[in-house]
C-alpha cells in the first residue's frame, strides 16, 4: 500500500483496535500534524477517527524512478 | 485470620487477545464490588446411583471476570474510560495530556492483576469491561463500578507490584461546581448523577473449557440526574410540548431531546496542572418522569431518566479526562 497523509493536531497521537485484525493500532502526528500512514490497518484506525486525507498518496520509489526515467 | 480488606487490583492493556500484559500500568484499590478473578460452572451427570444420589460432576466452564468498584482518580479513570469505550485521542506536549475517549467498535483486551488478603494471586488476561458505571454525588468523590468478563485466569504466586497503586487527584462532586450543564447552561441544583455506559458483551464458547472470544453487543449510555424540582418547565416540555402550554393543551407523542450541548458535566480537581473529567454526550433524550409531594415536608426533588441516542453526526459520548499520562495503552 502506498503510504497516504492524514492531518491531525501537531503532536496527537490515536490509539483503536483495528477490528479487522483485532490488533491495537496507534498514530502519532509529527510536529506538523502529518500522520503517515503506511498500511491498510493505519488507514481503517484513521479513518474511524475521521481523520482527513490531506494530500494524495505518495508515489513509491519506482514510480519516481519511472517518471525520471521518462517511463509511462 | 485473613484480612478480608487487604485487597488491590492492577490492570494493563494488551497488544492484542491471547498475549497478556508484562506488567501492570495501572494500581487501584478497590472501594467495593469484587475483584476480577477465576470464576466457573460445575455441572453434575444426570444419572442416579444405587442410593439415589448423583455420582459424578463435571466442569461446565471456566472464565474470569468480576465487577471493581473505585473512586474515579484521573489515570484509573482514564483507563476504564478507555477500557469501555475504546478509543483514545492524546493531544499535549507534556503534563497535563487530554485524553479524548470516545467509542470504537472493537475494545481494547485488558490483563488484571488481583490481590486478597496476602493468599489469593490471580492474573486474568484476555477481559474486556462490559459495562462502567460513573457517578456523583453532593459531597462525595466520584465513583466508577465496572463489569469485566475475560477470558483466560491464572495462577500468581505473588503480587504484581509494577505500578504503584495510585492515590490522590480523585474529583469530588464539588469540583463540578459551575460546571454541571443541560442544554448549555448550568444547573446548580444538580445533586447526584448516574451515567451507565454498557457494551453488553457476552462469551463466546468454542471447543476449549474457558470462551474463545468476547463479543461487543448494543452499544447504550444512560443517565440518571437528581436535582432539587425548581420549576415545572422541563416536565411541560415533555408531555406537552412547551414550558408554558396554554390552557387545556393534551399531550403530545414527540419525545423530548435536551437542546443545546445536551449532557456537559466537567469535575476540575486541580487546575495546575489541570486534573479534570469531562462527559458530554449531546443528543439525549428525556423519560416522561413523575413528582410527588413529600408529606414530611422535604423539598421535593426530580430525578430525570435521559438516554444518550446515536444521530450519525455528533459523538454520542465523548470523555475528557486530563491527566499526566502520555499514553494510556503504553
Amino acid at each position: 500500500m502506498k503510504s497516504t497523509h492524514r492531518r491531525a493536531k501537531p503532536g496527537a497521537r490515536f490509539s483503536r483496535i483495528d477490528p479487522t485484525t483485532g490488533l491495537l493500532v496507534k498514530l502519532r502526528a509529527d510536529d506538523l500534524g502529518v500522520i503517515e500512514i503506511t498500511d491498510p490497518s493505519e488507514q481503517r484506525v484513521a479513518d474511524a477517527f475521521g481523520l482527513p486525507v490531506t494530500k494524495t498518496p505518495r508515489l513509491d520509489s519506482d514510480e519516481v524512478a519511472k517518471l525520471q526515467k521518462g517511463d509511462k | 485470620m485473613v484480612a478480608g480488606n487487604v485487597a488491590n487490583t492492577r490492570f494493563a492493556f494488551q497488544t492484542a487477545q491471547g498475549t497478556p500484559a508484562a506488567t501492570s500500568v495501572y494500581g487501584v484499590q478497590l472501594s467495593g464490588g469484587g475483584l476480577v478473578i477465576g470464576e466457573g460452572t460445575n455441572a453434575y451427570f444426570e444419572e442416579t446411583s444405587a442410593n439415589q444420589m448423583r455420582s459424578d460432576v463435571y466442569a461446565v466452564e471456566r472464565h474470569g471476570g468480576g465487577n471493581p468498584e473505585i473512586y474515579a482518580r484521573v489515570k484509573g479513570a482514564a483507563g476504564l474510560l478507555l477500557g469501555v469505550l475504546g478509543a483514545d485521542a492524546v493531544t499535549g506536549a507534556g503534563d497535563p495530556y487530554s485524553h479524548e475517549i470516545t467509542h470504537a467498535a472493537s475494545l481494547p483486551w485488558i490483563t488484571w492483576w488481583s490481590h486478597l488478603g496476602g493468599l489469593d494471586f490471580e492474573e486474568v488476561s484476555d477481559t474486556k469491561i462490559s459495562q462502567l458505571v460513573i457517578s456523583g454525588e453532593s459531597g462525595q468523590p466520584l465513583r466508577l463500578a465496572a463489569t469485566v468478563m475475560g477470558i483466560r485466569p491464572r495462577h500468581q504466586t505473588a503480587e504484581e507490584t509494577t505500578v504503584a497503586l495510585e492515590t490522590g487527584d480523585a474529583p469530588v462532586f464539588y469540583d463540578g461546581d459551575g460546571a454541571l450543564q443541560l442544554e448549555g447552561a448550568a444547573v446548580a441544583s444538580i445533586g447526584s448523577f448516574t451515567c451507565t455506559i454498557n457494551r453488553n458483551i457476552t462469551q463466546v464458547m468454542g471447543d476449549g473449557l474457558t470462551p474463545i472470544d468476547l463479543a461487543e453487543g448494543l452499544y447504550t449510555v444512560e443517565w440518571q440526574i437528581g436535582k432539587l424540582w425548581a420549576s415545572d418547565d422541563l416536565r411541560k416540555r415533555i408531555l406537552y410540548a412547551a414550558a408554558d402550554p396554554s390552557d387545556d393543551t393534551d399531550v403530545v407523542s414527540t419525545v423530548l431531546q435536551l437542546g443545546g450541548t445536551g449532557i456537559d458535566f466537567k469535575f476540575t480537581q486541580a487546575t495546575t496542572p489541570e486534573r479534570s473529567i469531562q462527559l458530554q454526550s449531546p443528543i439525549v433524550t428525556v423519560d416522561p418522569y413523575r413528582v410527588d409531594p413529600n408529606t414530611d415536608g422535604s423539598p421535593l426533588r426530580e430525578d430525570l431518566t435521559l438516554m444518550t441516542l446515536d444521530d450519525g453526526t455528533n459523538e454520542p459520548l465523548t470523555v475528557t479526562v486530563l491527566n499526566d499520562m502520555d499514553d494510556l495503552q503504553p
